[in-house]
């Protein structure tokens, strides 16, 4: 329990650090901070921070520095920064995976800004931001889709811009008209799923509970149109593991949204 | 059709009548602030003014999560094993991560989405352009209901407002 607190106040130092970097070089946005090497009950800790843009090329070993900087305090616990760009960091990777397997041991990703890392660094650093089956969706609601029914706007006009949810399926029938799936939105740059309370909050939630003779719609990446059936709250405390969601609603009661596709002929004519 | 932001208004009961507690005394001007803000906000969600209500429930969000945080500090520490110094200089977004990580759990179902982010951002255009035509109107929507929430939860929150 000691240990566990000491580790807390540790990772609450780096911490305070990290937050110093993210916007220490405006033109350089942090992109990652990872504490390497973890060893809570040793005095010398190290940190990998990877930076966006362009940099030397070359990882950055910094001298040691006390992680009690803010207080003036030379003392331990110490922290070495090996620092770099995201740019290079890939590079190595790549032609020179030796050099930067280190980084993996025994790592803990403390920060990560999705938008300016790359596919490898993720997957190096098994930063995992969404379940294997999600697929992103764009809301249409009822009167959007009476406009696109009417040509007065195309579907992948509403495509545009951040998705208006993601959607895990748990069930499809053989013919793959209709489906079930798992709500999700993205909190802190995770896909999560979404408890009843928090679907409340959402357009196409309330639209339906208002008005649920008035279908909304959802388009997926890739095209495909549902109609928005119904919701229901399923109790399932298998969900979690069998669909890799990345976190467990603590009741494990699970909004469920039905789906049915809405076929090519079905569709107004484009 | 979709719900009229004046019938959203209506079954938001934390809009109408605030309760406010959760902000502590000697933050007297904040509350003052944030009570004229959501005045503002349920008459222009009454008038249905949706970009009005879209950007002002954004600025609430940040208002809100600024008071509430900064009255928060010991409660913050004693989770984190250190003290946590509120930076009133931060954005939307870390108040919404600090506002996830400390309380998300503590409040099942009050976590802040990114996209409240996204659609607080649309007080620049070139954001709002880069969406759907209807984003204006389903972010006031959804914002109200958000801020709603955000309302209801702080004000059931137990934990003491002052240091």
């Amino acid at each position: 329990m000691r240990a566990r607190g000491g580790e807390a106040r540790l990772k609450a130092l780096l911490e305070d650090l990290v937050q110093y970097y993210v916007g220490v070089y405006p033109q350089n946005p942090l992109a990652l901070a990872v504490w390497f090497e973890k060893a809570p009950d040793r005095p010398d800790q190290n940190l990998l921070a990877l930076f966006a843009g362009t940099l030397r090329n070359e990882i950055t070993v910094t001298p040691r520095q006390s992680l009690s900087w803010k207080t003036g305090i030379e003392g331990p616990p110490y922290l070495e920064v090996h620092a770099s760009s995201v740019e290079f960091f890939v590079q190595e990777l790549r032609y020179q995976p030796d050099r930067v397997s280190r980084y993996r041991d025994r790592a803990e990703v403390l920060y990560f800004d999705k938008k300016h890392l790359t596919d490898e660094v993720s997957q190096f650093f098994n930063i995992v931001t969404a379940p294997p089956g999600l697929v992103r969706c764009w809301y249409v609601d009822p009167d959007t889709y009476d406009r696109y029914v009417r040509r007065e706007l195309t579907l992948r006009s509403q495509m545009a811009g951040h998705p208006s949810l993601g959607i895990v399926k748990t069930e499809q029938s053989p013919d793959f008209v209709n489906v079930k799936a798992i709500p999700h939105l993205e909190f802190n740059q995770r896909w999560l799923p979404l408890s009843l309370a928090a679907v409340r909050n959402y357009a196409w939630y309330s639209d339906w509970q208002s008005h649920p003779d008035r279908p909304g719609y959802l388009i997926v990446e890739g095209g495909s149109l549902y109609q928005i059936l119904r919701f229901e709250v399923k109790t399932a405390p298998d969900y979690a593991t069998r669909f890799q969601l990345l976190e467990k609603l603590p009741d494990d009661r699970y909004p469920e949204v039905y789906l049915r596709a809405v076929l090519p002929a079905e569709r107004a004519p484009s | 059709m979709t719900d009229t932001l004046r019938s959203i208004c209506e079954q938001c009961s934390q809009l109408n009548a605030p309760h406010l507690d959760f902000i502590p005394p000697e933050l007297a001007r904040h509350r003052k602030i944030i009570d004229r803000d959501l005045r503002e906000l349920v008459a222009a969600a009454y008038n249905e003014l949706d970009r009005a209500a879209a950007l002002l429930a954004g600025s609430l969000l940040e208002s809100v999560l600024f008071s509430f945080l900064s009255g928060q500090e010991t409660y913050i520490g004693a989770i984190r094993g250190r003290p946590f110094v509120f930076d009133p200089n931060m954005s939307l977004q870390n108040y919404k991560e600090i506002f996830n990580r400390y309380f998300g759990r503590t409040m099942p179902g009050s976590e802040l989405s990114d996209l409240t982010v996204e659609y607080r951002d649309m007080v620049h255009i070139n954001r709002e352009l880069a969406g759907p035509e209807d984003i204006c109107s389903r972010a006031a929507r959804d914002m109200l209901r958000i801020v709603d929430k955000l309302l209801a939860d702080l004000a059931g929150f137990a934990a003491p407002a002052v240091q």
